[in-house]
């Protein structure tokens, strides 16, 4: 099974937004496909590998190793979308493992790659750099909304406390 | 399950109407205090006899908490607790100043002598008197007590706190005792069964009534109710039942009574019948007035009665409640029916709190409009909510009594 790099396949990648076919020929060069079986595991939690991946063809899923031994699904990666892009840019220990769900074809970018790139002032590097910013920002607003929503539902179940349902029955319902 | 455990379930039914929640019942469930006490004298004979007392005193959210004492070999810790609850919503749907509280000593009044009997009392009033009290707790006569009993407490009372009649009800006239407290409790009964027919639409003449149990309840009931012009058809004690489908001629059976110990035994001018033939007659109205548990699911299916008012605490089994509501037999709930007791030892209490004794045309006046009241109140919200009288009656008791806890600033 292969699958050839073309500059059309890129384009559809969020990560290469708005790049003109040479940056995009840029950014192949100094990337890697590859390959995975299912199952088999891409990026391991607590590793610190710096690479940006490209899910190209199938389907990934990252997963946490709980402290009780039991293993957590927090996403499935489908084709286009990218992982990895946390350590890329901010070197740390990775928060869960991912591994592949199904036959899957990834691009991977390494950071010194990458780096050289920037070094050169490539203007597709830092086209990059500005989409993976949107892509962020865009996961931190969603963060964002979750956690005002939990801070509300918190609020909502400190207002309906039993002593005031209790008083609202008796003094409003059933004020007999 | 044990006849004062359907207490429990009817709380249950109207706190499932009314949506409260787990913890809720649990706070509204759970006593207040309970108190069990060594109660050791020695006997005639020169033997040495244990019993223990109990007092459980159940919610004073409304006022000082009330409820009997009772003398019975078969008291214990549950009994005690369920009955003081009982008493809490009695109290609250009568609307009387009072909470609920319930006591008694697993001693066999028959066994013992009036000199033992005392002693008894006495021990446990020097066991209990710090925990109650005029304005703390105040006992009555239960099951096994009565006004001597009640007279002993007092006095052993007022040793320790000077002076204080207020605290039990149910003493002797002569010792700052209520007249009409003895007719009380049947003359509430009464009441409620006149107005219950007048809501019907039946006059009184029209309608037969049968009464099960002759003590104290019963024949002031069936004095009350032949005075007002019903027809008494059958009366029965532990000796059986006695039927005249014409009437009974009340004020002859009551003479009989009088000159015959206190049992019906034998009487002459009725139609002898068993206590279970009593209670399935076809009658207006049947009024079961001796002990609980009375009805179970079979012997609900049986009755022919249109109307049961329950005069005794407890008489009817939850699955007989339910045949009673599916067979359209109106049942009267006892914590409402019975309630002329200790609305009377209120008024007892009143007066002995205020020195001055009111006439027993006022107590009766009074007593007629608090019961008159109460079965207003429970039947509007019966036919409002489209309840049975018995969920009605308890919704209105735990309403006060939250409402009542709820204003004295819950809980911390």
């Amino acid at each position: 099974m292969t699958l050839t790099i073309t500059t059309e396949l890129l384009a559809q990648v969020p990560l290469f937004h708005d790049m003109k076919p040479s940056e995009l020929e840029q950014l192949a060069q100094i990337s890697q496909l590859m390959h995975f079986q299912p199952g088999e595991v891409i990026l391991r939690q607590g590793g610190r590998s710096q690479n940006l991946w490209v899910v190209l063809e199938g389907t990934c899923e990252v997963v946490r190793h709980g402290s009780d031994g039991r293993d957590v699904i927090l996403a499935t990666v489908e084709p286009y979308a990218n992982f990895g892009e946390m350590s890329f840019f901010h070197p740390a220990p990775h928060s869960a493992s991912v591994r592949a769900k199904t036959h899957v074809h990834l691009l991977r970018l390494g950071r010194n790659e990458y780096e050289d790139l920037i070094r050169r002032n490539c203007l597709a590097a830092y086209k990059l750099a500005y989409n993976a910013v949107q892509i962020l920002a865009q996961r931190l607003r969603r963060m964002d909304q979750w956690v005002a929503e939990l801070l509300e539902q918190q609020e909502d179940e400190q207002s309906v406390c039993e002593w005031s349902q209790f008083r609202q029955t008796l003094f409003s319902k059933w004020n007999l | 399950m044990r006849a004062f455990e359907a207490t429990e379930f009817y709380f249950h039914q109207a706190a499932d109407l009314l949506d409260l929640s787990k913890n809720i019942r649990t706070l509204l469930i759970t006593p207040k205090r309970e108190i069990q006490v060594q109660v050791s004298i020695e006997r005639d004979n020169g033997e040495v006899a244990t019993y223990i007392g109990y007092r459980v005193q159940h919610d004073n959210s409304r006022g000082p908490m009330k409820g009997g004492l009772r003398y019975h070999p078969d008291v214990d810790l549950d009994e005690v607790r369920s009955l003081a609850a009982l008493m809490t919503w009695k109290t609250a749907v009568v609307e009387i100043p009072y909470g609920g509280a319930k006591g008694g000593i697993n001693v066999n009044p028959r066994e013992l002598s009036p000199r033992e009997l005392q002693k008894v009392t006495r021990i446990f009033v020097d066991e209990i008197h710090d925990l109650v009290g005029p304005d703390t707790d105040i006992p009555a006569p239960d099951m096994g007590t009565n006004a001597e009993v009640m007279a002993w407490f007092m006095n052993q009372y007022s040793k320790y706190h000077g002076f204080s009649p207020a605290c039990v009800t149910g003493k002797p006239v002569e010792l700052y005792g209520l007249p009409g407290r003895e007719e009380a409790t049947g003359r509430g009964v009464g009441i409620v069964t006149l107005k219950l027919l007048g809501r019907l639409g039946r006059k009184p003449h029209q309608c037969t009534v049968a009464i099960q149990g002759f003590g104290n309840v019963g024949t002031h009931t069936a004095k009350f109710l032949h005075e007002a012009d019903c027809r008494i058809v059958a009366v029965s004690d532990i000796s059986g039942g006695y039927y005249r489908p014409e009437g009974l001629d009340i004020p002859d059976v009551l003479r009989y009574v009088m000159q015959n110990n206190g049992s019906l035994s034998g009487y002459p001018n009725a139609e002898p019948i068993s206590n279970e033939q009593l209670l399935t007659l076809d009658v207006d109205v049947l009024i079961p007035a001796a002990l609980g548990g009375v009805f179970d699911a079979s012997l609900a299916k049986e009755v022919r009665a249109r109307v049961i008012i329950e005069a005794a605490n407890g008489p009817t089994w939850p699955e007989a409640d339910r045949i009673f509501q599916q067979r359209e037999i109106i049942v009267f709930p006892d914590i409402v029916a019975n309630a002329g007791g200790v609305t009377a030892s209120y008024f007892e209490w009143v007066q002995n709190r205020q020195h001055y004794r009111w006439g027993i045309q006022r107590v009766r006046q009074e007593l007629d409009r608090i019961m008159s009241e109460s079965f207003q109140r429970v039947w509007e919200l019966a036919v409002q909510k489209k309840v049975s009288l018995r969920t009605a009656a308890y919704i209105i008791g735990i309403g006060r009594v939250g409402r009542a806890t709820i204003l004295g600033g819950g809980v911390p």
